[in-house]
């Protein structure tokens, strides 16, 4: 949450410093796992948050994806078990060990997934070596659960993930 | 509710200028034809289909309220945190309907010209077509109101974000039914604005004529995850049921990466075994008929094979290798889990 005043201080931090140094954005995160496909080889994933809402109805997921390797790398975690429309961020799910259940991302009723829209122009999903980028998706989770192994499509699980 | 909201110091004076007189325009428009007319009731017409995997939102707490203005930690483009979407307000404005305002906050040093990253590609452009509300307590999501198919809406100035500076604009959505006091935001670019508080505008609009409000419902989808490989033995056999699911995505006979762990775990007893004959058979559900599953499970027992052959160190080892669709179910098919079971490939071999 950032005031009015905050948001000035900023700007003005911004325009004041030289050159286009772009502030690295580190998000802290409580698990990660790495690429394990010839296509997401050299990516890093980090899960930096899987928290309620103060109504406990929904759980957001904040996921990132970091470039280690050399070249440039498009990610499209898809879903393909289920009939989401046109939405590549489907296919991130949650799995509660326990009950060995997989939660997906909440639906809409014109199949839409709750979750980072790839629509041509509003997100990026190329990685240029060195760069992260970072994501969300939404589920609807018992209220009693306290952790999950975060999947997301080729890459390695990360496993204990609290919610918080 | 204070609706101006000052943009962040401009680079120069004239673009301090023009910041004034746009958020004096804005001002203008809101409150110069302000008629609180009686308008009919719109009514929230439910256009979505009710899921049997919603889950009730009975018994949850009420919703947290944030402080406004609340501003995005970082967004998914190739700006990063560079790109700020920050929540203004979420006023009732009459006419059944919610004003939205949005302020884009661009802290590079070079103006986003075109800027489409928050829009929906039916509903509008330059704008903040793209964004919708979610009302936690009947658990559905709220698209933009709409006249003839575009948002009611407005562009960006210039349609850019200058550097430097906070853009804000608006976008008008069906109002929630009374005694809904927050609402979630989602944005396309941005994690969720959870507990964004609903305010009565000091004015309240005339009624923009939309359409038919779109309210969806929504459902939280769940399967049930079967363990990748079950392991028997009877009579110096051993059996081992490998879950189809683990090892192929969803009609398909190519091994995923899953598939890896279980069949090093199939080879390598296969290699202290004493067998020279292996016994590999495909099997699915009862779902979808017999011309589909038939070939469909031949193909994944020899998808099966040839890992296994790969990976068994020892030489001489024949493998049989059949397909059986249905036939042969290992628990009745009237459930997920049990359907996920009886999708499976079978590798049986001597002690």
């Amino acid at each position: 949450m950032k005031s009015t005043a905050a948001l000035l201080t900023l700007t003005t931090a911004a325009l004041l410093a030289t050159g286009t140094a772009a502030p690295a954005d580190t998000l802290d995160h409580v698990g990660s796992a790495t690429g394990v496909d010839e296509r997401t080889a050299g990516l890093v994933l980090e899960v930096n948050e899987l928290s309620r809402d103060s109504s406990g109805t929904y759980a957001t997921l904040l996921w990132s994806v970091r470039n280690e390797g050399t070249e440039r790398i498009t990610i499209n975690p898809k879903d393909t078990s289920l009939d989401f429309d046109r939405q590549s961020f489907a296919g991130v799910t949650l799995r509660d060990e326990e009950s060995r259940t997989r939660f997906h991302p909440a639906m809409n009723s014109e199949s839409a997934c709750l979750c980072t829209r790839d629509t041509v122009g509003t997100i990026d999903t190329r990685l240029d070596p060195g760069a992260t980028l970072t994501y969300w998706s939404l589920y609807s989770v018992p209220a009693d659960l306290e952790t999950v192994t975060v999947e997301v499509p080729d890459f390695g699980d990360v496993t204990d993930v609290p919610l918080t | 509710m204070d609706m101006e909201h000052t943009p962040a110091l401009p680079t120069s004076p004239r673009a301090r200028l023009r910041a004034a007189a746009s958020a004096g325009a804005l001002l203008l428009l809101l409150t110069g034809c302000g008629l609180i007319g009686n308008t009919p009731e719109e009514g929230a017409d439910d256009t979505g289909d009710g899921g049997d995997t919603a889950n009730s939102t009975e018994g949850t707490a009420a919703q947290e309220a944030v402080e406004l203005p609340v501003g995005s930690t970082t967004t998914s483009t190739a700006w990063g945190s560079d790109l700020e979407v920050e929540i203004q307000a979420l006023e009732r404005v009459g006419s059944d309907a919610l004003r939205l305002t949005v302020g884009v906050g661009n802290h590079t040093t070079d103006d986003i010209r075109h800027f489409k990253n928050l829009r929906d590609n039916d509903l509008g452009g330059y704008d903040l077509s793209g964004l919708t509300l979610l009302d936690v307590t009947t658990d559905r999501q709220y698209l933009p109101l709409t006249v003839g198919g575009d948002c009611v809406c407005e562009e960006f100035p210039d349609r850019r974000i200058r550097a430097g500076v906070v853009e804000s604009t608006t976008v008008l959505f069906p109002a929630p039914p009374e005694g809904v006091e927050t609402m979630a935001v989602l944005t396309p670019i941005t994690a969720p604005f959870h507990g964004v508080p609903l305010t009565d505008a000091d004015e309240e609009i005339p009624d923009p004529g939309a359409d038919a409000p779109v309210i969806l419902d929504l459902t939280h989808p769940t399967d049930t995850v079967v363990a990748d490989y079950q392991r028997h033995e009877t009579d110096g056999e051993v059996t081992y049921e490998l879950a189809a699911d683990v090892l192929f995505e969803t009609d398909s006979a190519e091994l995923g990466d899953a598939a890896a762990q279980s069949l090093e775990r199939v080879a390598a007893e296969i290699d202290i075994s004493s067998a020279d004959r292996v016994s590999i058979d495909g099997h699915t559900d009862d779902t979808g008929d017999d011309s589909v599953n038939v070939p469909l499970s031949r193909e994944r027992a020899e998808a099966v094979e040839t890992a296994l052959n790969d990976l068994v160190d020892r030489s001489g080892i024949t493998y049989d290798v059949d397909g059986h669709g249905s036939a042969d179910p290992v628990t009745d098919n009237d459930t997920d889990e049990g359907r996920a079971q009886n999708r499976r490939v079978t590798v049986t071999f001597a002690k």
